[in-house]
């Protein structure tokens, strides 16, 4: 487990209790990122029936297709993700890195989509600025996009590692963690899709 | 851990089956945004319960969270009993006040007005009833015009005498390019000023308020110092103005109606 360059190379520490610390503390900074997130779904409800108007006016330039395409975009990279975690425990270091690349490509997906969505906004001059309720709908989905980004990275070096033949079924953690964080930017966008680009204007 | 040394296989098809359950929920999550339930607020419940059950797909099978232990399952359920706890207060809150409490209601405030202008003239009738403010805000019969259409809803209309008093109450001292500068930092979060800045429900238009001759400098004058005197349960805020910010911005306000 303690292979040299993982977090765990400093301490002599068990290498299942060293696995289990690791995965644990994910958890619990994912639990700090569910909080984060929620202080703006508090704040999109408050504003949603405060400034009703804005929200009906706001939501209808958003397209539900495009929210949908990029819902199964993520929920397939979710699925590749778990198919890399599988394959790390399985020791397939083919299998592993093929579907953490499949995982990258999807998450680029995912941000072109985002493109084809932002960039006509910004061409209508629409901005962050605009009222409140595009405030809310570029900070919520701008904050995501960054998680994504930051999923992206990590995936990467996860891709890097794997080919350097790093992860065996005796030492598959890093994949693990990385799987955890990339899951949790698939359920924020569960939640996220249908707030704002299905029930925006009720 | 029990009999693994780390962590739980899963057999692969599980994954696959797991994924066509989230899309299978997807559609139905759209689908069901497209039914018009009799109660508005069911459309946002039902996509919130359809949401929480992908997430604990997500977690149960894509995490291997059914495989955690206890300490772990705390960390994943004191966060959402914290943000259902937030979110459904907030619910109970705005989803069922009734509207007219978030919607500003217009309130009649001329006898306080007709009060400070020390005019004889109808003094025993103002000073004998010194909560009628506050009764005329409840009572509907009292209220004027639509409730949305805040800006030209409150003055009962009194006719204006030409006294010199109210000649004096009306003059600009103010420096309209100054109030202009001061507007733009502002009035812009909520109002439109010079072309820019946001137009919020309950915040007219300038040139919409400026058109009601009601809206004189001295009502102008009140009604910046402390909105909420003039009319309890506005939207405007008290933004803490020196007096000679509210001349200057009375004095932009007054190029506007021209």
């Amino acid at each position: 487990m303690s292979a040299p360059g993982t977090f765990f190379h400093a301490h002599e520490e068990d290498p299942v209790e060293a696995y289990q610390n690791f995965k644990f503390g994910m958890w619990m900074f994912l639990a700090t990122e569910v909080l984060l997130f929620g202080g703006l779904f508090a704040a999109y409800f408050i504003f949603k029936y405060r400034y009703h108007e804005l929200f009906v006016k706001g939501s209808s330039h958003l397209d539900w297709r495009m929210g949908s395409l990029n819902t199964l975009v993520l929920l397939i990279s979710s699925y590749t993700m778990a198919m890399a975690v599988d394959a790390a425990q399985r020791s397939e270091n083919q299998k592993l890195i093929r579907n953490l690349l499949l995982t990258l490509l999807f998450a680029a997906t995912f941000l072109v989509v985002k493109g084809f969505e932002w960039i006509p906004k910004f061409n209508h001059g629409i901005y962050p600025g605009t009222d409140i309720y595009f405030s809310i709908y570029f900070l919520t989905t701008g904050l995501h996009l960054l998680h994504v980004l930051i999923g992206m990275f990590f995936i990467g070096l996860l891709a890097v590692r794997a080919n350097k033949g790093r992860y065996n079924s005796e030492n598959f953690g890093g994949v693990e963690v990385g799987g955890l964080y990339w899951h949790l930017v698939d359920i924020i966008w569960i939640f996220l899709f249908p707030l704002l680009y299905l029930v925006g204007s009720v | 851990m029990s009999e693994h040394k780390m962590g739980h296989l899963q057999e692969p098809s599980t994954y696959l089956r797991i994924l066509i359950y989230l899309f299978v929920l997807t559609i139905v999550t759209v689908a069901a945004s497209k039914v018009h339930f009799g109660w508005e607020f069911l459309n946002v419940i039902v996509a919130l319960v359809i949401a929480a059950f992908k997430a604990s797909l997500v977690i149960r099978f894509f995490m291997h969270g059914k495989y955690e232990n206890g300490e772990t399952w705390a960390f994943i359920v004191y966060p959402i009993v914290l943000l259902v706890t937030l979110v459904g207060f907030l619910f109970l809150d705005y989803g069922f006040r009734p509207k007219d409490k978030y919607v500003v209601t217009p309130v009649a405030f001329d006898d306080q007005a007709h009060g400070e202008h020390g005019s004889s003239h109808n003094s025993t009738e103002t000073h004998g009833e010194p909560t009628n403010d506050h009764a005329a805000a409840e009572t509907p019969a009292e209220t004027h015009g639509d409730s949305s259409d805040v800006a030209n809803a409150e003055p009962a209309g009194e006719s204006h005498a030409e006294a010199p008093a109210e000649a004096a109450a009306n003059a600009l001292p103010g420096d309209a390019a100054k109030g202009l500068e001061k507007a733009k930092i502002l009035c812009i979060a909520c109002h439109k000023v010079d072309g820019a800045g946001n137009e919020l429900p309950g915040a007219p238009p300038f040139a919409e308020t400026m058109a009601n001759p009601e809206k004189t400098p001295e009502y102008l004058r009140k009604w910046l110092k402390n909105p909420a005197e003039v009319k309890p349960g506005t939207i405007m805020p008290n933004l803490g103005l020196s007096d000679s910010d509210i001349e200057n911005l009375i004095a932009y306000l007054a190029t506007i109606k021209n």
